[in-house]
């Protein structure tokens, strides 16, 4: 029998012809290749991936020049975080093609990844912590995370993302797009403290061997006591100073799987963090570039009639200025609203639009009562999916400030919804005499309703809250991203997390009776995602027990000795929902494909 | 013919509606995808809200129309005469209007991807806040080319879009995206493109003459023999910029940020430069006669053969320069 051997080459074409995302890495392939970006499935037939593979080893002659060669180009994409895992994806395939690939992690740096590893393998949440690391290094979600080493996905992560900026931007694109964003903002965020000490300065690569790099441990040692409130034996301390004796560590030894263990504190974020917490809309508004808004623009161009569309979000905002008698048929509106519509731009009612919500749900409620009251509401129902379509990436992790200790000293039938806020009594809209006309030398930041008064609640909201940290509060309708689609082994999670709604649901008494969203809930689609709530109620105490946790634990035996998550007895867990809402296994998560 | 008539008769499956007289019919919300109304004299029209996705409409009179929200994706709009035309809002993605007469026309919010403009005259039309990703607005020889003098393209998103040789005299473009657009040879006398972002824009041999391009960002951007003399470049963003050869004679290029940019003979008589940033940017054979450089940073900048004898340096930061006479500055 004749055996056919590939050659490392043919093989890389083979490997990357298999891959999931093959689209994808053809459109990076061409884009980097060729500087055009290649939309046409047509278009992207005729480019063969060997082609394609041959004109980037040219290109970059050696596996360093490649990285950079990638990572300059999909700094230049409006999706860098979803292309920074296609490129993770190529790099993986052919650094078999370089005999640099693999040379390049020193000593030091391995004694840094087992110290990084072993403080996330201390987190209560380091399954999560596993699959989200597998998820960006490897481009694709397991369940098997028993098998998954988390010294190599570190050591891993770290060659992928040489520079602070990378690792922030790419987790920042992987956590907007997973079912529930704030719930791995928080883990991403861990991950990307865990990982600081590897990225030093922030913003530069610190692979190539140094001398013992000056890392920032002190300060965040610092921090991590403090937040404890008790001093802790910093492992990474230890490392340092080791590495500085040239002494070695007790994480030398460290050779077996990492495996569940006892709970500790997580770091604070450090200074450079990007996006610590999720924030309110409000705030989100504040903070986006010029690019952010061309992005959502473009995207509500490409799926519904800009027209629809500005009617829809003029409507959203000022439908008490415009009056009951209104004729909302598209295209026979009164002339004081075409007037409106001609003197104000798209960007400024969604900007107000976007503004006066607290979250992308409440937003989506919102619309969807907006066109509850036109005429002819079908015709605007796929405005609004297009619009929730442009802003999701960018409002995903949005929350309303809304605490816990809110929630829970206020019975539900007082909490107001935000649908009473905007009730006619207390519209923010004003006539439309006094709608300021678009004018071409205002500051294009003002918006329609810069002007209005905020009432307390919403003001509040804008607010920076350390429980924002926490997963949302509220209901969320939307528990597959708008647009996205879910990944190879979502479904089997799906209908867990059903069921583990359900029985969540039966323990928290108000919110079965969340009144004006009632009647709304029951025209949508089942909303799975209200599980969240049980997350956000048992998040607080869980700091608490990370206080309470024992610190000072031998770490190897806190590696070595698989820990559940949480117990359905946990003392911090009232409702005693935790255990199902929190398994990471029952967690559904959607990534983009275009 | 009438409205009625039109639409009875297209419901019978025709379509051939060429030269008909729809003088100020009512077709607001009308299915009329494929028509073919070529020559047709739809002036004064009320087609808001139409289908009219793939029709032909070249040479059709449309002046003073009312098109807002029609949808006209890959229409053939070759010459058609849409002066002072309603596209507020319109849908015109990937239509042909090619030597189309668009003066005074509304495309506020227009969606303009992908769309042929070569010949186009915009003049005076208000494209605020349109999307022309992708549109090619391409000079094809001297007389033919794309005329936006004075229109309004703030916040339009020109994101790649090819404006090579385009008039864009006076034209206001103030927060526009112009990221990788090809404005090779455009005419942007005068233009203002402030708050702008031009990063990887490809401007050379253009004409910024007085442009406005304060806060713009034009990192990576290719200005190559481009005239930028009096321009208004404060707090400019020109990282990593190539500019061999340009004239940037009396420019104002107070706090813009020049580092890494490649300025080889480029000619700075008179330029303001105080506060700039310039470490690590390469001033070859640069003409900086009483040029303004005071506070400036050029740390590790090439400054080789430069002609600095009557710049002002009072407290600029040489730290490591190479100056004119090859000497490394401690």
């Amino acid at each position: 029998m004749i055996m056919n051997v590939l050659s490392p080459f043919d093989e890389t074409v083979r490997d990357l012809s298999l891959a999931q995302h093959l689209p994808r890495i053809k459109k990076l392939l061409v884009y980097v290749c060729t500087r055009h970006w290649e939309n046409d499935p047509a278009g992207l037939a005729s480019y063969h991936l060997h082609e394609l593979i041959q004109q980037l080893t040219l290109i970059a002659p050696t596996f360093e020049k490649l990285k950079a060669h990638l990572n300059s180009m999909i700094q230049t994409l409006n999706k860098p975080g979803e292309y920074t895992l296609v490129a993770n994806t190529i790099l993986r395939n052919l650094q078999r093609l370089y005999p640099d690939a693999v040379t390049h992690v020193s000593p030091q740096y391995q004694s840094l990844y087992r110290v990084a590893a072993k403080q996330l393998a201390l987190d209560e949440d380091q399954m999560r912590i596993k699959k989200l690391l597998y998820f960006v290094c490897r481009g694709h979600w397991t369940s098997d995370l028993d098998q998954v080493v988390l010294l190599e996905l570190v050591a891993e992560l770290h060659e992928l993302t040489p520079t602070y900026q990378e690792l922030s931007t790419i987790f920042d694109s992987v956590v907007q797009n997973v079912s529930k964003p704030q719930k791995y903002q928080a883990i991403a965020q861990r991950i990307i403290n865990g990982l600081a000490p590897l990225y030093h300065p922030a913003t530069h690569a610190v692979i190539a061997p140094t001398p013992t790099p000056a890392i920032p441990e002190v300060p965040h040692a610092t921090v991590l006591q403090q937040n404890s409130g008790q001093p802790v034996a910093n492992p990474l301390d230890q490392t340092v100073a080791n590495l500085g004796a040239g002494q070695p560590t007790r994480c030398h030894r460290l050779h077996a799987p990492i495996t569940p263990a006892a709970p500790v504190q997580p770091p604070a974020p450090p200074a450079a963090a990007k996006q610590p917490a999720p924030i309110s809309m409000r705030k989100r508004v504040a903070t986006l570039t010029m690019d952010d808004w061309f992005t959502m623009r473009i995207e509500i161009h490409k799926f519904t009639n800009p027209l629809l569309a500005k009617y829809l979000l003029f409507m959203h905002s000022y439908a008490d200025a415009v009056g009951n008698t209104h004729n909302s048929k598209p295209g026979q509106w009164d002339r004081m609203t075409w007037d409106a519509l001609k003197n104000t731009d798209l960007d400024t009612l969604l900007r107000d639009g976007l503004k006066s919500c607290r979250n992308i749900g409440e937003f989506e409620r919102s619309l969807k009562r907006t066109i509850r009251k036109l005429n002819t509401p079908n015709q605007y129902k796929p405005v609004i999916s297009a619009i929730l379509r442009s802003v999701h990436p960018l409002f995903a992790h949005c929350t309303g400030k809304e605490t816990m200790v809110q929630r829970v000293s206020s019975p539900p039938s007082d909490l107001p919804t935000h649908a009473e806020q905007r009730s006619p009594s207390s519209h923010s809209s004003q006539p439309l005499p006094h709608i300021p006309h678009y004018q071409k030398d205002s500051d294009e930041k003002h918006t329609l309703l810069e002007n209005h008064e905020y009432s307390p609640h919403l003001s509040a909201a804008a607010e920076p809250s350390e429980l924002q940290i926490e997963p949302q509060s509220e209901p969320q309708p939307v528990v597959v991203p708008i647009g996205l689609e879910h990944t190879e082994g979502d479904s089997q999670f799906e209908n867990t997390e059903a069921e583990v709604t359900e029985q969540s649901q039966s323990h928290i008494p108000y919110k079965q009776s969340a009144p004006d969203e009632t009647a709304f809930l029951l025209e949508q689609e089942v909303e799975p995602k209200q599980q969240n709530n049980t997350a956000s109620l048992v998040a607080q105490p869980k700091s608490t027990a990370h206080e309470a946790a024992p610190h000072e634990a031998n770490l190897e035996e806190a590696i070595g000795i698989p820990t559940p998550l949480a117990s359905p007895g946990n003392p911090f867990d009232p409702f005693g929902t935790k255990a199902e809402a929190d398994n990471p296994a029952d967690e559904t998560i959607a990534m983009p494909m275009h | 013919m009438n409205a009625q008539e039109l639409l009875q008769r297209y419901a019978r499956n025709e379509i051939d509606f060429a030269e008909v007289n729809l003088t100020g019919a009512n077709l607001t919300g009308a299915d009329l995808i494929g028509i073919n109304l070529t020559r047709a004299d739809l002036r004064n029209a009320q087609l808001i809200l139409a289908y009219l996705n793939r029709s032909n409409l070249s040479y059709a009179h449309l002046m003073a129309a009312n098109l807002s929200g029609a949808n006209l994706s890959q229409a053939q709009l070759v010459r058609a005469n849409l002066r002072d035309v309603d596209l507020h809002g319109a849908n015109l993605q990937g239509a042909d209007l090619r030597s189309a007469n668009l003066m005074l026309a509304n495309l506020l919010d227009a969606n303009l991807m992908g769309a042929d403009l070569r010949n186009a005259d915009l003049s005076g039309a208000n494209l605020t806040g349109a999307c022309l990703r992708g549109a090619n607005f391409r000079e094809e020889n001297r007389k033919y080319s794309a005329n936006l003098r004075g229109a309004n393209l703030r916040k339009a998103d020109l994101r790649g879009a090819n404006l090579r040789g385009a008039d864009l005299v006076k034209v206001d473009l103030r927060g526009a995206n112009l990221g990788e657009a090809m404005l090779r040879g455009a005419d942007l006398q005068e233009a203002d493109l402030s708050d702008a972002n031009l990063s990887s824009a490809f401007l050379t041999e253009t004409n910024l003459t007085q442009a406005l391009l304060r806060h713009a960002n034009l990192s990576y951007a290719k200005l190559e023999r481009s005239r930028l003399p009096e321009a208004d470049m404060a707090t400019v963003n020109l990282t990593g910029a190539i500019l061999p050869d340009a004239n940037l004679q009396q420019a104002n290029l107070s706090w813009a940020n020049l580092s890494g940019a490649k300025l080889t003979r480029v000619n700075l008589s008179r330029a303001n430069l105080r506060r700039a940033k310039l470490i690590d940017a390469n001033l070859a054979d640069t003409y900086l006669a009483r040029a303004n450089l005071g506070d400036a940073d050029m740390t590790d900048a090439s400054l080789i053969r430069a002609e600095l004898s009557s710049a002002n340096l009072s407290g600029t930061k040489l730290t490591n320069a190479i100056m004119p006479d090859g000497s490394i500055y401690r």
